[in-house]
Protein backbone atom coordinates (compact mmCIF):
# COMPACT_ATOMS: atom_id res chain seq x y z
CA UNK A 1 0.00 0.00 0.00
CA UNK A 2 1.02 3.48 -0.62
CA UNK A 3 -0.73 6.49 0.78
CA UNK A 4 -0.75 9.56 -1.12
CA UNK A 5 -1.05 13.07 1.44
CA UNK A 6 -1.91 16.70 0.91
CA UNK A 7 -3.75 19.60 1.54
CA UNK A 8 -7.03 20.42 -1.21
CA UNK A 9 -5.94 21.51 -4.45
CA UNK A 10 -2.76 20.58 -4.51
CA UNK A 11 -1.90 18.41 -7.54
CA UNK A 12 -2.14 15.03 -5.48
CA UNK A 13 -4.43 13.16 -8.60
CA UNK A 14 -2.31 14.86 -10.98
CA UNK A 15 0.68 13.28 -9.87
CA UNK A 16 -0.70 9.75 -9.32
CA UNK A 17 -2.02 9.93 -12.84
CA UNK A 18 1.65 10.86 -14.26
CA UNK A 19 3.22 8.19 -11.91
CA UNK A 20 1.46 5.52 -13.05
CA UNK A 21 0.72 6.35 -16.55
CA UNK A 22 0.83 3.37 -19.23
CA UNK A 23 0.12 1.05 -16.55
CA UNK A 24 -3.58 -0.56 -16.26
CA UNK A 25 -5.03 1.26 -13.22
CA UNK A 26 -8.62 0.40 -11.82
CA UNK A 27 -9.62 4.00 -9.37
CA UNK A 28 -12.42 3.73 -7.17
CA UNK A 29 -14.01 6.61 -5.09
CA UNK A 30 -16.67 4.25 -3.73
CA UNK A 31 -15.40 1.29 -1.80
CA UNK A 32 -19.60 -0.04 -0.72
CA UNK A 33 -20.04 -0.22 -4.50
CA UNK A 34 -16.41 -0.96 -6.22
CA UNK A 35 -17.28 -1.08 -10.00
CA UNK A 36 -14.58 -2.91 -11.12
CA UNK A 37 -13.74 -1.84 -14.95
CA UNK A 38 -10.61 -3.37 -15.93
CA UNK A 39 -10.23 -6.88 -15.47
CA UNK A 40 -6.40 -6.96 -16.25
CA UNK A 41 -6.09 -4.18 -13.78
CA UNK A 42 -2.52 -4.11 -11.25
CA UNK A 43 -3.19 -1.52 -9.62
CA UNK A 44 -5.98 0.19 -7.45
CA UNK A 45 -6.02 3.94 -6.87
CA UNK A 46 -8.60 4.73 -4.00
CA UNK A 47 -9.78 8.46 -3.66
CA UNK A 48 -12.68 10.61 -2.09
CA UNK A 49 -12.82 8.95 1.56
CA UNK A 50 -13.98 12.17 3.06
CA UNK A 51 -16.79 12.19 1.04
CA UNK A 52 -17.36 8.30 1.75
CA UNK A 53 -17.24 8.32 5.45
CA UNK A 54 -19.63 11.48 5.95
CA UNK A 55 -22.63 9.07 6.03
CA UNK A 56 -21.44 6.95 9.10
CA UNK A 57 -20.38 9.87 11.53
CA UNK A 58 -22.63 8.94 13.94
CA UNK A 59 -21.40 5.57 14.56
CA UNK A 60 -18.12 5.32 16.98
CA UNK A 61 -15.10 6.93 15.66
CA UNK A 62 -13.19 4.05 15.79
CA UNK A 63 -14.98 1.38 14.42
CA UNK A 64 -15.68 3.89 11.21
CA UNK A 65 -11.97 4.34 10.77
CA UNK A 66 -11.32 0.23 11.15
CA UNK A 67 -14.40 -0.53 9.42
CA UNK A 68 -13.28 2.14 5.97
CA UNK A 69 -9.35 0.49 6.62
CA UNK A 70 -10.50 -2.90 6.08
CA UNK A 71 -12.82 -1.92 2.98
CA UNK A 72 -9.55 -0.55 1.45
CA UNK A 73 -7.70 -3.97 2.42
CA UNK A 74 -10.44 -6.10 0.69
CA UNK A 75 -10.74 -4.20 -1.92
CA UNK A 76 -7.32 -4.35 -3.06
CA UNK A 77 -6.59 -8.08 -2.31
CA UNK A 78 -6.65 -8.78 -6.20
CA UNK A 79 -4.08 -6.40 -7.19
CA UNK A 80 -0.74 -6.01 -7.18
CA UNK A 81 -0.43 -2.51 -5.66
CA UNK A 82 -2.93 -0.21 -4.13
CA UNK A 83 -2.28 3.71 -3.66
CA UNK A 84 -4.77 5.97 -1.48
CA UNK A 85 -5.45 9.35 -2.04
CA UNK A 86 -6.07 11.60 1.31
CA UNK A 87 -6.89 14.81 2.15
CA UNK A 88 -5.17 16.22 5.06
CA UNK A 89 -8.01 18.22 6.28
CA UNK A 90 -6.56 18.19 10.22
CA UNK A 91 -4.69 21.90 10.51
CA UNK A 92 -7.27 24.13 10.24
CA UNK A 93 -9.33 25.92 12.56
CA UNK A 94 -11.34 23.84 14.61
CA UNK A 95 -14.66 23.19 12.55
CA UNK A 96 -17.98 25.57 14.49
CA UNK A 97 -20.07 22.07 13.55
CA UNK A 98 -19.59 18.69 15.45
CA UNK A 99 -19.51 17.20 12.11
CA UNK A 100 -16.95 18.47 10.69
CA UNK A 101 -14.81 17.86 13.85
CA UNK A 102 -15.95 14.15 13.70
CA UNK A 103 -14.70 14.25 10.41
CA UNK A 104 -11.99 15.35 11.34
CA UNK A 105 -11.17 12.51 13.80
CA UNK A 106 -12.43 9.75 12.29
CA UNK A 107 -9.94 10.69 9.40
CA UNK A 108 -7.19 11.07 11.20
CA UNK A 109 -7.92 8.02 13.17
CA UNK A 110 -7.97 6.12 9.32
CA UNK A 111 -5.13 7.92 8.56
CA UNK A 112 -3.25 6.46 11.09
CA UNK A 113 -3.80 3.09 10.17
CA UNK A 114 -3.06 3.53 6.40
CA UNK A 115 0.24 5.29 7.46
CA UNK A 116 1.41 1.85 9.77
CA UNK A 117 0.34 -0.15 7.07
CA UNK A 118 1.99 1.44 3.87
CA UNK A 119 5.46 0.94 2.90
CA UNK A 120 5.41 4.21 1.04
CA UNK A 121 3.63 7.65 2.37
CA UNK A 122 3.91 10.93 -0.10
CA UNK A 123 3.05 14.39 0.74
CA UNK A 124 2.46 16.47 -2.36
CA UNK A 125 2.97 20.20 -2.23
CA UNK A 126 1.54 21.94 -4.94
CA UNK A 127 2.56 19.02 -7.65
CA UNK A 128 6.07 18.53 -5.80
CA UNK A 129 6.47 14.93 -3.99
CA UNK A 130 8.05 14.54 -0.68
CA UNK A 131 8.85 11.24 1.04
CA UNK A 132 7.21 11.02 4.57
CA UNK A 133 8.15 6.91 4.92
CA UNK B 1 9.17 26.89 -18.76
CA UNK B 2 10.81 27.80 -15.49
CA UNK B 3 11.73 31.11 -14.43
CA UNK B 4 15.61 31.74 -13.57
CA UNK B 5 15.63 34.40 -10.83
CA UNK B 6 12.17 34.12 -8.92
CA UNK B 7 11.05 32.70 -5.90
CA UNK B 8 7.72 31.68 -4.00
CA UNK B 9 7.00 31.80 -0.70
CA UNK B 10 4.02 30.74 1.28
CA UNK B 11 3.63 29.96 4.75
CA UNK B 12 0.95 30.03 7.60
CA UNK B 13 -0.44 32.94 9.44
CA UNK B 14 1.82 35.20 10.60
CA UNK B 15 4.76 31.95 10.09
CA UNK B 16 7.18 35.03 9.22
CA UNK B 17 7.20 34.63 5.38
CA UNK B 18 7.04 38.42 4.55
CA UNK B 19 9.89 39.27 6.60
CA UNK B 20 11.53 36.38 5.23
CA UNK B 21 10.46 37.20 1.45
CA UNK B 22 11.67 40.94 2.35
CA UNK B 23 15.21 39.96 3.46
CA UNK B 24 15.62 38.08 0.55
CA UNK B 25 14.76 41.23 -1.73
CA UNK B 26 17.16 43.50 0.46
CA UNK B 27 19.58 40.82 0.05
CA UNK B 28 19.27 40.56 -3.86
CA UNK B 29 19.16 44.49 -3.90
CA UNK B 30 22.66 44.73 -2.48
CA UNK B 31 24.07 42.04 -4.55
CA UNK B 32 22.75 43.54 -7.56
CA UNK B 33 22.35 47.12 -7.00
CA UNK B 34 18.79 47.05 -7.82
CA UNK B 35 15.90 49.48 -6.76
CA UNK B 36 12.96 47.81 -4.65
CA UNK B 37 9.25 47.44 -5.68
CA UNK B 38 6.99 46.63 -3.72
CA UNK B 39 3.34 45.01 -4.81
CA UNK B 40 0.70 45.51 -2.32
CA UNK B 41 -2.02 43.75 -3.03
CA UNK B 42 -3.75 44.17 1.01
CA UNK B 43 -6.79 46.65 0.75
CA UNK B 44 -7.63 48.10 4.12
CA UNK B 45 -11.55 47.37 5.09
CA UNK B 46 -11.34 47.79 8.65
CA UNK B 47 -8.87 48.73 11.36
CA UNK B 48 -7.30 46.00 12.28
CA UNK B 49 -6.25 45.42 8.49
CA UNK B 50 -5.04 49.49 8.42
CA UNK B 51 -2.86 48.55 11.56
CA UNK B 52 -1.38 45.33 9.59
CA UNK B 53 -0.40 47.28 6.74
CA UNK B 54 1.26 50.22 8.38
CA UNK B 55 3.06 47.19 10.63
CA UNK B 56 4.42 46.45 7.21
CA UNK B 57 5.24 50.09 5.66
CA UNK B 58 7.23 50.57 9.14
CA UNK B 59 8.90 47.51 8.22
CA UNK B 60 9.57 48.67 5.15
CA UNK B 61 11.24 52.57 5.71
CA UNK B 62 14.32 51.69 7.08
CA UNK B 63 15.63 50.63 3.30
CA UNK B 64 13.77 52.57 -0.20
CA UNK B 65 11.25 50.93 -1.37
CA UNK B 66 9.09 51.54 -3.92
CA UNK B 67 5.78 50.79 -3.28
CA UNK B 68 3.05 49.97 -5.78
CA UNK B 69 -0.93 49.27 -4.39
CA UNK B 70 -2.21 46.83 -6.86
CA UNK B 71 -5.06 45.28 -5.31
CA UNK B 72 -6.47 43.65 -9.00
CA UNK B 73 -5.89 44.13 -12.75
CA UNK B 74 -2.05 42.63 -12.88
CA UNK B 75 -2.23 43.87 -16.67
CA UNK B 76 -1.86 47.33 -15.89
CA UNK B 77 1.29 46.55 -14.21
CA UNK B 78 3.03 45.21 -17.09
CA UNK B 79 4.55 48.36 -17.77
CA UNK B 80 5.64 50.18 -14.29
CA UNK B 81 8.52 48.01 -13.55
CA UNK B 82 11.93 49.11 -14.56
CA UNK B 83 14.45 46.77 -15.76
CA UNK B 84 16.57 47.55 -12.89
CA UNK B 85 14.20 46.41 -9.85
CA UNK B 86 14.01 43.87 -7.90
CA UNK B 87 10.02 43.18 -7.07
CA UNK B 88 8.15 41.82 -4.09
CA UNK B 89 4.69 40.47 -4.44
CA UNK B 90 2.44 40.05 -0.83
CA UNK B 91 0.57 38.77 -1.12
CA UNK B 92 -1.44 36.02 -3.53
CA UNK B 93 -4.16 35.36 -1.55
CA UNK B 94 -5.66 38.80 -0.43
CA UNK B 95 -5.14 39.40 -4.64
CA UNK B 96 -7.05 36.46 -5.50
CA UNK B 97 -10.37 38.02 -3.05
CA UNK B 98 -9.56 40.90 -4.54
CA UNK B 99 -9.85 39.45 -8.16
CA UNK B 100 -12.78 37.53 -7.15
CA UNK B 101 -15.10 40.74 -5.67
CA UNK B 102 -14.50 42.86 -7.81
CA UNK B 103 -18.11 44.17 -8.81
CA UNK B 104 -19.59 44.42 -12.37
CA UNK B 105 -22.01 46.58 -13.96
CA UNK B 106 -24.88 44.61 -13.02
CA UNK B 107 -23.81 44.12 -9.70
CA UNK B 108 -22.66 40.62 -10.06
CA UNK B 109 -19.09 39.74 -8.86
CA UNK B 110 -16.37 38.62 -10.98
CA UNK B 111 -15.97 35.39 -9.31
CA UNK B 112 -19.40 34.19 -10.80
CA UNK B 113 -17.82 34.95 -14.77
CA UNK B 114 -15.12 32.36 -14.25
CA UNK B 115 -14.12 33.28 -18.07
CA UNK B 116 -13.38 36.40 -17.03
CA UNK B 117 -12.05 36.14 -13.76
CA UNK B 118 -9.66 32.86 -15.77
CA UNK B 119 -8.91 36.17 -17.86
CA UNK B 120 -7.70 38.23 -14.99
CA UNK B 121 -5.33 35.23 -13.36
CA UNK B 122 -3.80 34.36 -16.42
CA UNK B 123 -3.19 38.17 -16.83
CA UNK B 124 -1.37 37.94 -13.67
CA UNK B 125 0.96 34.65 -15.13
CA UNK B 126 1.59 36.68 -18.11
CA UNK B 127 3.12 39.36 -16.06
CA UNK B 128 5.06 37.34 -13.68
CA UNK B 129 6.33 35.75 -17.33
CA UNK B 130 7.16 39.47 -18.35
CA UNK B 131 9.31 40.12 -15.38
CA UNK B 132 11.03 37.11 -15.99
CA UNK B 133 12.00 38.13 -19.85
CA UNK B 134 13.25 41.25 -18.54
CA UNK B 135 15.85 39.26 -16.19
CA UNK B 136 13.45 41.28 -13.28
CA UNK B 137 13.85 38.75 -10.15
CA UNK B 138 10.80 38.88 -8.38
CA UNK B 139 10.13 37.28 -5.21
CA UNK B 140 6.03 36.28 -4.63
CA UNK B 141 4.70 35.65 -0.97
CA UNK B 142 1.07 33.30 -0.40
CA UNK B 143 -0.69 31.78 2.39
CA UNK B 144 -1.15 28.21 3.07
CA UNK B 145 -4.72 27.90 2.86
CA UNK B 146 -5.63 24.42 1.77
CA UNK B 147 -5.16 22.19 4.48
CA UNK B 148 -8.44 21.73 6.15
CA UNK B 149 -11.89 19.91 5.17
CA UNK B 150 -14.34 20.61 2.26
CA UNK B 151 -16.88 24.11 2.69
CA UNK B 152 -20.13 23.89 1.98
CA UNK B 153 -20.00 27.44 0.85
CA UNK B 154 -19.26 27.81 -3.58
CA UNK B 155 -17.22 30.74 -3.21
CA UNK B 156 -15.14 29.40 -0.67
CA UNK B 157 -14.46 26.39 -2.48
CA UNK B 158 -14.15 28.38 -5.34
CA UNK B 159 -11.62 30.49 -3.94
CA UNK B 160 -9.47 27.43 -2.56
CA UNK B 161 -9.53 25.71 -5.82
CA UNK B 162 -8.81 28.97 -7.97
CA UNK B 163 -5.87 29.34 -4.83
CA UNK B 164 -4.93 25.68 -5.55
CA UNK B 165 -3.91 25.87 -8.88
CA UNK B 166 -2.48 28.88 -9.04
CA UNK B 167 -0.06 28.21 -6.21
CA UNK B 168 0.91 24.69 -8.62
CA UNK B 169 1.58 26.87 -11.31
CA UNK B 170 3.80 29.45 -9.51
CA UNK B 171 5.65 26.22 -8.24
CA UNK B 172 6.10 25.00 -11.01
CA UNK B 173 7.09 28.16 -12.82
CA UNK B 174 9.47 29.76 -10.38
CA UNK B 175 13.51 28.48 -9.49
CA UNK B 176 12.73 28.54 -5.90
CA UNK B 177 9.71 27.37 -3.92
CA UNK B 178 9.67 27.93 -0.09
CA UNK B 179 7.54 26.68 2.47
CA UNK B 180 7.62 29.09 6.03
CA UNK B 181 7.64 27.34 9.34
CA UNK B 182 7.49 30.16 12.32
CA UNK B 183 10.53 31.49 11.08
CA UNK B 184 12.39 28.30 9.36
CA UNK B 185 12.12 28.18 5.41
CA UNK B 186 11.83 24.39 3.55
CA UNK B 187 13.09 24.80 0.66
CA UNK B 188 10.85 22.44 -1.79
CA UNK B 189 12.45 23.12 -5.31
CA UNK B 190 15.61 24.91 -5.94
CA UNK B 191 18.26 25.27 -3.57
CA UNK B 192 19.30 28.24 -1.47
Amino acid sequence: MHVIIGGAYNGKRKYIAKQLEGQAVDWCDDLQHSNIENEHAEILVITDLEKQIEPFLNEPEKEVAETFFYKIVKNGFKYKSIYVIIEDIGRGVVPIFSEKRKLRDVLGRLYQLLFAESQTITRIWYGIPQKIK
Amino acid sequence: MVSTNSHFITGGVRSGKSAFAEQLVRQTAQQTNRKMYYIASGVAFDDEMKQRIAWHQADRTSLKWTTIEQPTHFATLVNRIPKDAVVLWDCVTTWLTNEMYVQLDDESMQWQHVERFQQRVEEAKEWCRHLNEQHIPFFIVSNEVLDESKYESEEVEFYRKQIGLFHQWLVSFCAVAIEMDYGIPHYWKGGK
